[in-house]
């Protein structure tokens, strides 16, 4: 081998190592099958469900887990494992939609207040205040219910909530990296404040938030799948883990398995995420 | 006689201090930290300027007013006849390229997720120093001129030591070809003999690049090293401020004689009849009245502790700010 081809193959070595130090860790490795296993059951789940979630079969209903219907059928005689795996498009989307939005605001906002400081961040610090004063599904509820029930609206709703979070985190890490003489070092050197924040302290202050973002997803699941048993989320005959709990409510003493298996899922799911974000902390802290 | 580059000219600057919830129900006047309180100073084309005082002293907070990272409350700071303060001046990045600092804590002053060639080429791109092209070529050569091996620009801050850090966050300053160079503390993170190698390093590249420089330390004999000239620094004020070698062998100031004496000596004679200062440094929050010093004289006078002394010219010395300076001088 050429020496050249020795340092071409050590520079591409470095960040394999890491993950690999991270998938060592049997939490980080079991929280990427999770999710990895979940991602494919949301994109694809035809491939997977044994039937169609919204055939109605009246000669079936309630009928306990069986080999034809693993997890059973609902009092419409829908097969419950087949309405479990199309509510995780509903449920992954949820983590990511109800997330990725607050997660751009709270970060930029965090960023420039962090950065800036000043009146901007004295009434960021009042909204930050009140709004964290109220319980966080208790002010969603209220969102919702002047919007009206509905996914969207339930997006909208988390977004405009939690981006308060993100942008609390993002800003203390910002004002903390400017501490560091790199940031005074771009001061000096006439960058401008966007290529400041931007490029040097937002890389370096984001891996609180990336952490953060993962359990958030899991808290975003189990939010959605919350207004959606209290029917201001997804709407019936939409499979949703919380719509298919409530729907199951009604007959939890003798059909037991229709809110369980929904309710596994989401557990399962949530663990994925936290694990994962458990790992993430590891493998993005800067060495040196 | 050389050229005057940066004249600074009765530089304050005080931070307030917060003031807690009981301080303004009981109407207790605000509180300020008055870091520099009147430094005036002018940086010679080519020289070195030592500037050198105990911590807490200001020293830092004047590098940082140089290059604009902290604004000063009142005075000024001409760059080449221009206020680099003014509105125009702030908008104009030239004067962030011919005027560069350095930084104590080379563990801080380097973006960690950056390599050294992303980093020196940033610098090269938003100052236009170079064509696109070129750029790769002139991070090569920019590396070769601090000493630092070819592969170091794709390694990131953490593989390197203190040593060559400080190599590095000079070869950025160099990069866009500055006319003065601030180090502040360059070398007091270092291991003494690394310590030799970055500043013999500066000294040959002053040499080479015809930089002023500001050298902001607390190390005396280093300072002295390294100087044409030194400025002696005391609760944001400069006590002292003349030729290296003269200010070194004959302090004229009691404080820098304080200081100076309190320096280790290498000549076994010396048994060190080091003047002992009594007391401490008093807090910025409570500069004295008088004299800044007068509080730990040992020449006091009535007129020290009302009257501020400028600095004025001694003969065959540098410029002393002392009420008694013949008479001290005399005796000793």
């Amino acid at each position: 081998m050429s020496d050249a081809a020795v340092t071409s193959a050590k520079t591409s070595d470095a960040p394999q190592t890491r993950v690999q130090i991270a998938l060592r860790k049997p939490g980080f490795l079991i929280g990427a099958v999770i999710i990895g296993c979940s991602a494919l059951l949301a994109l694809f789940p035809g491939l997977f469900s044994p039937y169609d979630p919204n055939f109605i079969d009246y000669l079936a209903v309630r009928q306990p887990p069986s080999w034809a219907h693993p997890f059973g059928t609902d009092m419409l005689g829908r097969d419950a494992l087949s309405r479990v795996i199309h509510a995780y498009t509903v449920n992954m989307q949820m983590a990511i939609l109800a997330t990725v939005f607050a997660l751009t605001i709270g970060v930029t906002v965090g960023a420039l207040v962090g950065y800036y400081r000043g009146v901007a961040d004295m009434i960021f610090g009042r909204v930050v205040d009140a709004v964290i004063t109220f319980p966080f599904l208790v002010l969603v509820i209220a969102v919702v219910a002047v919007l009206g029930p509905g996914l969207i609206n339930m997006y909208i709703a988390i977004t405009l909530v939690g981006w308060v979070y993100y942008a609390r985190l993002m800003r203390a890490e910002v004002i903390a990296q400017m501490g560091n003489d790199y940031a005074s070092a771009g001061i000096v050197m006439g960058y401008s404040d966007r290529r400041i924040i931007f490029r040097h302290l937002l890389p370096n202050a984001i891996t609180p938030v990336i952490v953060y973002w993962m359990t958030d997803m899991a808290l975003a699941i189990l939010l959605g799948s919350s207004l959606g048993y209290l029917g201001l989320g997804a709407q019936p005959p939409q499979a949703e883990w919380g719509v298919l709990i409530a729907e199951g409510r009604n007959f939890i003493t003798t059909a037991w398995w229709l809110s369980l298996m929904p309710g596994i899922a989401i557990v399962i799911t949530g663990l994925g995420f936290s694990l994962i974000g458990d790992g993430l902390a590891d493998l993005l802290r800067p060495r040196g | 006689m050389t050229q005057t580059v940066m004249k600074i000219d009765d530089l304050h600057l005080s931070f307030p201090v917060s003031r807690s919830l009981l301080d303004v129900v009981q109407r207790k006047p605000g509180k300020s930290v008055n870091a520099l309180n009147g430094v005036s100073l002018e940086l010679k084309q080519g020289e070195t300027l030592g500037v050198v005082g105990e911590s807490g002293c200001g020293k830092s907070t004047l590098a940082r007013c140089i290059v604009r990272l902290y604004a000063p409350t009142s005075g000024q700071i001409h760059f080449e006849d221009e206020n680099i303060f003014g509105a125009a001046a702030r908008k104009d990045r030239s004067y962030n390229r011919r005027v560069q600092m350095m930084f104590q804590d080379p563990y801080s002053s380097l973006n960690p997720r950056m390599s050294t060639g992303d980093i020196l080429a940033e610098a090269l791109r938003v100052h236009q120093m170079r064509p696109e092209s070129e750029i790769a070529a002139r991070v090569a050569e920019l590396l070769e001129l601090v000493r630092l091996p070819q592969d170091a620009a794709d390694k990131l801050p953490h593989e390197f030591s203190g040593g060559q850090r400080q190599r590095i966050a000079i070869a950025r300053a160099l990069a866009v070809e500055p006319e003065v160079l601030i180090a502040d503390e360059l070398v007091s993170a270092l291991d003494v003999s690394v310590q030799a190698q970055v500043v013999n390093l500066l000294l040959e590249l002053q040499d080479r690049l015809n930089l002023t420089i500001l050298f902001v330390a607390h190390d005396l004999r280093l300072v002295r090293h390294v100087s044409n000239r030194v400025a002696v620094i005391y609760l944001g004020r400069i006590v002292e401020i003349g030729d290296s070698e003269t200010l070194f062998s004959a302090p004229s100031h009691p404080y820098s004689q304080a200081l100076l004496s309190a320096a280790p000596s290498l000549d076994p004679d010396d048994k060190g009849a080091a003047i002992q200062l009594e007391g401490e440094l008093p807090s910025p929050l409570n500069v004295p009245s008088g004299c800044p010093f007068h509080v730990r004289c040992r020449h006091v006078t009535a007129q020290c502790r009302t009257v501020v002394p400028v600095l004025r010219v001694l003969e065959g010395r540098g410029e002393v700010a002392c009420h008694l300076a013949e008479e001290v001088n005399q005796h000793a």
